[in-house]
């Protein structure tokens, strides 16, 4: 029965803090992935269209591919209240270059807090790297806990801003409960191999209809400083409804990295 | 039981709908990135009321006529278009309506049937009207909705590029909308597309067709 309803392209989206990286982990997903999907990019701009200039100045894709939307100032607002504009852009590019297989939609850089509504994308990538500070992971927030994959970027600067790679991946593991985390840098052939594939993987769960787009919900559990407490602050979590949680191996989970590798 | 039509047109004159209507500033950034005073937005409101508004006022109330007495309303977006002589305009009028008219037809299916004949992004007036007919606004109230709609988002869009006293951008509301109140009559009660007022406002189109071609803006138009 699925192969009778034509699939519509994967929407994947990529959100993260301004300057972690978000425009290019897309150019270099669409520089590994270009010669065998068909691509399509939105960009989410808050006051230009400078990212989508940048993709096309990359030569990644055709520049016809990759549109902007604006946002009005609310870039939380384009992705998850009112995703209006980028549902019409995403059906635009699906129609004037049908078959597409994946779009890409990238979040205008903003804070720990924004995620895609599940309404606009079937799944999502949060972005930080190095240099925003090796204990940012730490700190969660709904996306760093609970995007389908969490991207540790420019691991290549590492030794320059005096972080310790492994150690913010296990912080970051453990902020998800063990869902997908890359440390990916553009120069490292082997982390790109991986990204190419943790994309090529929710592609095939979308096909077969086994992929449910989550919401990585309200805010993750985190930490309130508080001079008064004894351990000087205290956890304290907004999920108080709990019907949304990303289960580990529920149906439609797809691999994540650290199962594939064991 | 059916929502009351009072409460159909508060939710479309909620800036919280979502429609796409947070893109856009209805001719206020262009305003600003031309270098218009701050100063003169009220008057700008009060112009913008009086011409484009008024214009997509009138063209409403058509469409809700034709969907009401299932006439095609092809003839009436070309009247519209005629009215609008700026391609930037016309493409943001089209995109909120087509961003309203994904939500429409979700609730109220009926509203695409009468807007059969049109392309998939008809403007914002039309599918205004549309909805208004199969949702039982009436035309005065739908008069005053659709100028109240894109003075509202104008205003909200102010305050994020000239942040000031959110009090006195709801005064500036107040002050656009009640300045139409002398004609709301004579509008609501057009009945044939060469009664749709012919009022443009050729700078501000201008200021629009400048302000699609910028590289450095916050807002669709």
């Amino acid at each position: 029965m699925p192969e009778n309803i034509p699939t519509r392209a994967l929407r994947l989206g990529v959100a993260g803090p301004v300057g972690t990286g978000k425009s290019s982990l897309i150019a270099t997903v669409c520089r590994s992935l270009a010669d065998e999907l068909r691509l399509g990019v939105i960009t989410n701009d808050i006051y230009t269209d400078e990212d989508a200039r940048f993709l096309r100045s990359a030569g990644v894709l055709e520049p016809e591919r990759i549109r902007a939307v604006e946002t009005g100032a609310c870039p939380h607002t384009a992705i998850r209240d009112d995703i209006t504009m980028n549902l019409l852009a995403a059906e635009d590019l699906e129609r004037d270059f049908a078959p597409l297989d994946v779009v890409l939609i990238e979040s205008g850089g903003d804070n720990l807090t924004a995620t895609f509504s599940p309404a606009l994308v079937d799944a999502q990538i949060f972005v930080l790297d190095v240099a925003g500070g090796g204990d940012v992971a730490r700190k969660g927030g709904p996306g760093i806990g609970r995007a389908d994959l969490l991207v540790v970027n420019k691991t290549d600067l590492a030794p320059y801003v005096g972080v310790d790679v492994p150690q913010m991946v296990a912080d970051a593991s453990d902020a998800r409960d063990g869902r997908a985390v890359l440390a990916l840098s553009r120069s490292d052939a082997a982390s790109v191999a991986e990204l190419r594939a943790w994309v090529l993987g929710v592609l095939e769960s979308h096909r077969r209809g086994t992929h449910v787009p989550q919401d990585p919900g309200p805010m993750a559990p985190h930490f309130h400083a508080d001079e008064e407490h004894p351990d000087g602050g205290f956890v304290h979590s907004h999920d108080e409804e709990g019907g949304h949680e990303h289960h580990s191996g529920a149906p439609g989970h797809v691999p994540s990295l650290s199962d594939t590798r064991g | 039981m059916q929502p009351s039509s009072h409460t159909i047109s508060l939710l479309l004159a909620d800036a919280r709908l979502p429609s796409g209507g947070h893109a856009q500033s209805s001719g206020v950034e262009p305003a600003l990135l031309a270098g218009m005073p701050v100063a003169d937005v009220p008057a700008f409101l009060r112009a913008r009321a009086r011409t484009t508004a008024t214009v997509d006022a009138g063209t409403a109330v058509l469409a809700r006529h034709a969907a009401l007495d299932c006439i095609p309303v092809a003839p009436i977006e070309r009247a519209w278009a005629a009215r609008t002589p700026s391609r930037a305009i016309r493409d943001a009028s089209k995109d909120l309506g087509r961003g309203l008219l994904r939500l429409a037809g979700r609730i109220w299916p009926e509203v695409r049937a009468s807007l059969d004949g049109l392309d998939e992004s008809p403007p914002r007036p039309l599918v205004l009207g549309a909805i208004a007919a199969h949702t039982g606004i009436d035309a005065e109230s739908l008069v005053r909705l659709t100028v109240y709609d894109d003075m509202a988002c104008a205003v909200a869009a102010l305050l994020k590029l000239e942040p000031g006293d959110p009090a006195q951008g709801v005064a500036m509301v107040l002050d656009a909308c009640s300045s139409i109140e002398p004609h709301v009559a004579a509008v609501s009660s057009i009945t044939s597309t060469h009664q749709i007022p012919a009022a443009s406002a050729p700078l501000s189109e201008a200021w629009s067709q400048a302000h699609a071609l910028t590289t450095r803006r916050l807002f669709r138009a």
